[in-house]
């Protein structure tokens, strides 16, 4: 039995750390920042910033041929300059995400892309589908190694006992 | 024994015990009635959906109703031992499960037969031309649900929980016959052409034979003796 | 036989346990991201295997069933029997999953199409399955009428499945397709390592079910017996 308590608890350390890794990535290429935390942090790399765009500020820059526009969370709004490529996702009272950087010179956000909505909620509920699994094999796992210690103890296979050895 | 003249002597011996007390029909058509009552009063349609929907309204109480004709086809046999007596004659075991197959799908006919024109009256619908295809329709559906029924409830009436364990059991295993059944008759009464609900038609004949053959191979496995 | 199973057993479990992990790590963290789907793709990297292991969950038992009704081998009756009861997990499995998957993708979190019908009648069946085991008192009979069930079912789900197809093509022309993702070459890891594995999964969580079956029917039967010479 030990062997079998020492094996589980193997795999739920080796599970723990998927859960650690998943979650580490998440952060680090998944979630985005508010516009508040960008006007704060001025930080100098690549961030994903979530904001809704602000009615009446999508506009074309005929010079340049960027968008620009005004990403809108919690009343904290920044101005954005938009240089990727043609989407469709770029619309007025949407909420998204872009991914850029801060340029601290022009006091604006330049993205180079828009994303979607990041909806992890639903991949945590699917993959949380195998929590009950290993419970499931555990609770088996532990019923057969009790059922073969009875029978040996019930000595009910006193001549045929090498094939429980 | 001639194997056909075993099916029909089974058949035969039902009929008469049904004939003589009238129960098992009685208490079928009652109920199917009262679920086309219920199913009008839960839906409140105007005249056009309520043809769109007639026909899947109309499978829904036979084949309920065939539930109930299938259980009591089986539990009949369970007083005085008539189940292992009908084992220890030396007759094919096929021919028990054709023969109760037989009778089987003659009661649920009856009881469509006679429910169909109240039907036509509810609904008002146009039958004119369209009997024999309904009849055949009928015919097919109706033995499809009595193949695979008569061979659970052999199944289940040994058992605890008979009532709910034949439902449980076929339900999932005829759905295509109720969906073949509720496109073909609603094709035929709305008119639509031939080309359209033949193809249904067809799948309820493919379902019948491969299920009563099934069954009949199958049957020996559930006698004990 | 039984010995066969407890000599195996170990590597299956273990060979699965590595695939899956290394399927998780490939699929939650290093694999990109879907550039229609988004993040959501990597549900897909837990629905697929669900899927295909329990379709072969049912092959397995309509081919144990067919064994027991030819050979009468009572462990064969156990494995039927064990397959079946982790059927149903790994179809309500991929129906949950699938479900969840369809929300974000496609908005719906269910639609009457022709393999998501034909998965819940499977589930249906095996749940019959395991409700018939559990009314039948007598255990031969019990395998028996299992068995039978089983080889029906078998033969009528692929009808189900045509019938339904048939019937969805006439009324709702959709174009919803949930086969309709050309998987990059990225996506196919994780894919592949995460379906070995739960197959090796599986096969490892039938080897330990049949075993759990087959010892309480040996240590009821012995006991029973050993009680009847007590009695006598």
């Amino acid at each position: 039995m030990k062997g079998f308590y020492i094996r589980w608890g193997a795999l739920i350390l080796i599970g723990l750390w998927i859960v650690a890794v998943g979650i580490q990535r998440y952060n680090r290429d998944v979630r985005p920042l508010t516009p508040e935390q960008v006007l704060k942090d001025h930080s100098a790399g690549s961030v994903r910033v979530l904001g809704m765009v602000e009615a009446g500020t999508l506009r074309k820059d005929t010079t340049t041929s960027q968008m620009l526009f005004s990403l809108m969370e919690n009343g904290q709004r920044i101005p954005v300059v938009y240089q990727g490529k043609d989407t469709d996702d770029l619309r007025e009272l949407k909420t998204l995400v872009v991914v850029g950087r801060w340029d601290n010179a022009s006091q604006r956000f330049l993205a180079e892309d828009i994303d979607l909505i990041p909806n992890y909620g639903f991949i945590i509920a699917a993959y949380l589908v195998m929590i009950p699994l290993a419970l499931f094999l555990f609770m088996m796992e532990r019923r057969v190694r009790l059922l073969y210690n009875e029978i040996k103890q019930s000595k009910l296979y006193e001549p045929e006992v090498g094939e429980f050895e | 024994m001639n194997f056909f003249n075993v099916i029909r002597w089974l058949a035969w011996k039902d009929l008469l015990s049904e004939m003589r007390s009238r129960e098992n029909i009685s208490s079928m058509f009652f109920f199917a009635f009262i679920v086309i009552l219920i199913f009008s009063f839960s839906f409140s349609m105007d005249q056009k959906t309520a043809q769109e929907l007639m026909p899947g309204i109309m499978w829904v109480a036979f084949i309920f109703t065939g539930i109930i004709g299938l259980g009591k086809s089986f539990t009949a046999e369970l007083q005085n031992d008539c189940l292992e007596n009908l084992q220890m004659n030396p007759i094919p075991r096929g021919a028990i499960y054709l023969g109760k197959l037989v009778s089987n799908l003659l009661f649920m006919l009856v009881v469509e037969v006679i429910l169909f024109p109240l039907f036509v009256i509810f609904f008002n619908l146009d039958i004119f031309e369209k009997i024999p295809l309904i009849m055949l329709i009928l015919i097919a559906g109706t033995l499809g649900v009595s193949a695979v029924g008569t061979l659970f409830s052999a199944m289940t009436v040994q058992i605890r929980a008979r009532e709910v364990m034949l439902p449980i059991l076929l339900l999932p295993l005829i759905v295509p016959v109720i969906i073949g059944a509720v496109e073909a008759t609603g094709g035929v009464l709305q008119g639509e052409s031939v080309l359209l609900y033949r193809p249904w038609i067809e799948l309820l004949i493919i379902f019948d034979v491969i299920f009563t053959i099934v069954s009949f191979w199958v049957f020996e496995f559930i006698l004990d003796y | 036989m039984i010995r066969w199973i407890r000599r195996f057993e170990g590597w299956f479990g273990t060979a699965g346990a590595v695939c899956i992990t290394i399927g998780l790590y490939f699929g939650l963290v290093a694999s990109p991201p879907d550039s229609y789907q988004g993040e959501v793709v990597r549900i897909m990297y837990v629905h697929v295997p669900f899927a295909s292991t329990s379709m072969t969950a049912y092959a397995v038992l309509t081919v144990a069933s067919l064994w027991y009704l030819w050979k009468r081998d009572s462990l064969v009756d156990n494995l039927a029997h064990a397959t079946a009861g982790i059927g149903v997990f790994f179809t309500s499995g991929a129906l949950f999953t699938g479900s969840v998957w369809g929300k974000p993708t496609w908005n719906t979190w269910w639609t009457w199409d022709a393999r998501l019908v034909s998965f819940t009648i499977l589930l249906l069946i095996l749940i019959g399955y395991l409700m018939l085991r559990t009314f039948i008192e007598d255990k031969e009979r019990e395998a028996r009428y299992a068995a039978i069930l089983a080889i029906v079912g078998a033969v009528d789900l692929p009808i189900v499945h045509f019938s339904v197809e048939w019937w969805r093509t006439l009324h709702q022309p959709l174009s919803i397709s949930q086969r309709g993702i050309a998987i990059a070459g990225v996506m196919l890891y994780p894919l592949i390592f995460m379906s070995v594995g739960f197959y090796l999964l599986f096969t490892y969580m039938v080897g330990v079910r049949t075993q759990m079956l087959y010892l309480k029917q040996l240590l009821e039967a012995k006991k029973g017996r050993l009680l009847g010479e007590v009695r006598l």
